[in-house]
């Protein structure tokens, strides 16, 4: 059963090799954009999905976990999917099965990354586990 | 609308110490025997792929990457969901539902026996800045070997030695034990009862690992480890991998395959929070009621055959099967008492041993309480054959320091 879905808001921050919030701060920043430009509040979404990739730039595992309050999914259905750097294209699409299935009504997809916490670089978050 | 049925499954054993093989191993030794058991050609038949697993618990950033070759991936769609097994299954059951994919692998494993450092990745999972304090000092340890500063009481997990001075993070299960036992007037023997049953059951159980002949006194006398949580009461790790295939039911019934269906699931995260986060399992509440939903289910108590119920520390099989809506507040002890939970039980909860027998298996444990599931419905489940199954529930927690957990049910004909 597939349902034509629609995108009706959108929220983007700033983009900076070093920005003072955290990745929770960040995810909210964006979702509260994104809903209030589609007008809905916290309680109308239904589930969420996060689209984050490598623990190991923000060294925290299960980061999709810390990050979850961030992206108004406390008490709800959440989900964090990745495939490395596909992922920003990857977690609408997630977020496109979740209404086409029929599983969910409204669901905010929020897009994350925060990488300035990597030290040196976070191209070493590759090696970290050597 | 297009129901998703179980086609294949496939399992390596579990076991505690895997130095045979590597986790490219065990993936592709449960992949080759789901798609086998499905009679499919994964690199034709196969849509879409998605495996279940954190990188920390892998030691490789974007796990993804390294996966397509060992389960036929190379070239196809595949991603990772972050998330216990069963988060794979309802990702799959949304790609097959929207139509965009029409069979999908989900796989999911753990190879917990190469981790050095298994409390201290879990304590990575902390708030680095509120939350891990609580277990300690968290400069980075001290590779020399000397301790830095006098060690107060190091709280290993029993059994293993630990140079950090950390408390390992197993600690908040004794903090929810405490809570759990005092407002349901719930006894730390009826708490080892579960411990015994489960290890007895895995007698039955060909893969389970840590199958033994334990009663009640044996749990009771085993050590405090992060009190009342003794020893015994918290299953050990283990290593495994788990395959399923689903299907549309179309395809379903073009191979021949009598359809298990998939008929509901739901996941659900609290708060990440330790401070004000609940500690009567909402996530598995909230899960269930949004798969009793989608599976059309008003009564589970008369209508759920047989549940596998997240066991990795006792008293949360009991707290589950109240959060889940099988017991009311306070009865999960006395449907234990009286019997009812046994594989002979009305309600037979953990046939295959759950994790206390088989063994923790981190992320893959939704997975392996789905196997039972589909195993049993399927009627093969040989001398721990539950006559009759029709419904069945596995249920499973993402572990500390998550309040995330997952539900599925599955149902016959």
């Amino acid at each position: 059963m597939k349902k034509n879905v629609a995108v009706i808001g959108a929220g983007m921050t700033i983009f900076r090799r070093m920005l003072k919030e955290t990745g929770k701060e960040l995810s909210f920043l964006a979702a509260k954009m994104a809903m209030e430009d589609a007008g809905i509040q916290k309680d109308d979404i239904d589930m969420v999905v996060m689209g984050s990739a490598p623990d190991a730039f923000d060294g925290i595992h299960m980061k999709g976990e810390n990050l979850l309050d961030g992206a108004a999914a406390a008490g709800k259905p959440y989900v964090r999917v990745f495939n490395g750097g596909g992922t920003g294209v990857f977690a609408p699409i997630a977020g496109w099965w979740h209404v086409a299935s029929g599983v969910a009504d409204i669901c905010l997809v929020v897009a994350e990354e925060k990488m300035g916490n990597c030290l040196p670089h976070p191209q070493t978050a590759s090696r970290l586990f050597a | 609308m297009t129901r998703v049925c179980v086609i294949g499954i496939g399992h390596t054993d579990f076991n505690c110490m895997t130095p045979d093989v590597n986790w490219k191993d065990i993936m592709y030794e449960a992949c080759q025997k789901a798609y086998a058991d499905a009679s499919i050609d994964p690199r034709k038949d196969i849509t879409s792929f998605i495996t279940c697993a954190e990188d920390y618990w892998e030691g490789f950033s974007i796990f993804d990457e390294f996966v397509p070759d060992q389960i036929g991936a190379v070239l196809r769609p595949c991603c990772t969901v972050c998330g216990d097994g069963i988060y794979g299954l309802g990702t799959a059951y949304m790609q097959i539902q929207s139509g965009l994919m029409d069979v999908v692998s989900i796989e999911a494993h753990s190879k917990v026996s190469d981790l050095l450092t298994y409390g201290d990745v879990m304590l990575h999972a902390f708030d680095p800045i509120y939350d891990r304090p609580v277990s300690g000092p968290v400069e980075r340890p001290n590779y020399s070997g000397l301790p830095s500063y006098p060690p107060e009481n190091p709280k290993p997990l029993a059994g293993k030695t630990d140079e950090t001075e950390r408390v390992h993070p197993y600690f908040l299960a004794g903090l929810e034990m405490q809570h759990y036992l005092r407002n349901t007037n719930t006894t730390e023997e009826d708490c080892a009862m579960i411990a015994v049953k489960n290890k007895k059951n895995a007698f039955l159980n060909p893969y389970a690992d840590y199958e033994a002949n334990i009663t009640v006194d044996h749990v009771m006398k085993s050590e405090y480890c992060f009190k009342p949580l003794k020893k015994l009461d918290i299953s050990p790790n283990v290593d495994g991998a788990i395959c399923f295939v689903l299907a549309n039911e179309k395809i379903t019934r073009e191979l021949g395959i009598e359809p298990i269906y998939l008929s509901g699931f739901g996941w659900c995260s609290e708060t990440p929070w330790l401070s004000t986060r609940g500690m009567e399992a909402e996530y598995a509440k909230k899960s269930a009621a949004m798969a009793y939903k989608m599976a059309g289910i008003v009564n589970p108590r008369k209508e759920i055959n047989i549940a596998e119920i997240d066991d990795r520390f006792t008293y949360k099989e009991l707290q589950h099967l109240e959060a889940i809506g099988l017991a009311r507040k306070g009865e999960a002890k006395e449907l234990l008492r009286e019997g009812a939970l046994e594989i002979k039980g009305s309600i037979p909860i953990n046939s295959s041993g759950g994790s206390l027998g088989v063994g923790n298996s981190l992320e893959a444990t939704g997975l392996q309480k789905s196997l039972e599931i589909v195993t049993q419905l399927r009627g093969h489940a040989g001398k721990r054959q539950i006559p009759d199954v029709k419904v069945g529930l596995a249920q499973s927690w993402r572990e500390i320091p998550s309040g995330s957990g997952a539900v599925a049910i599955f149902t016959r004909g």
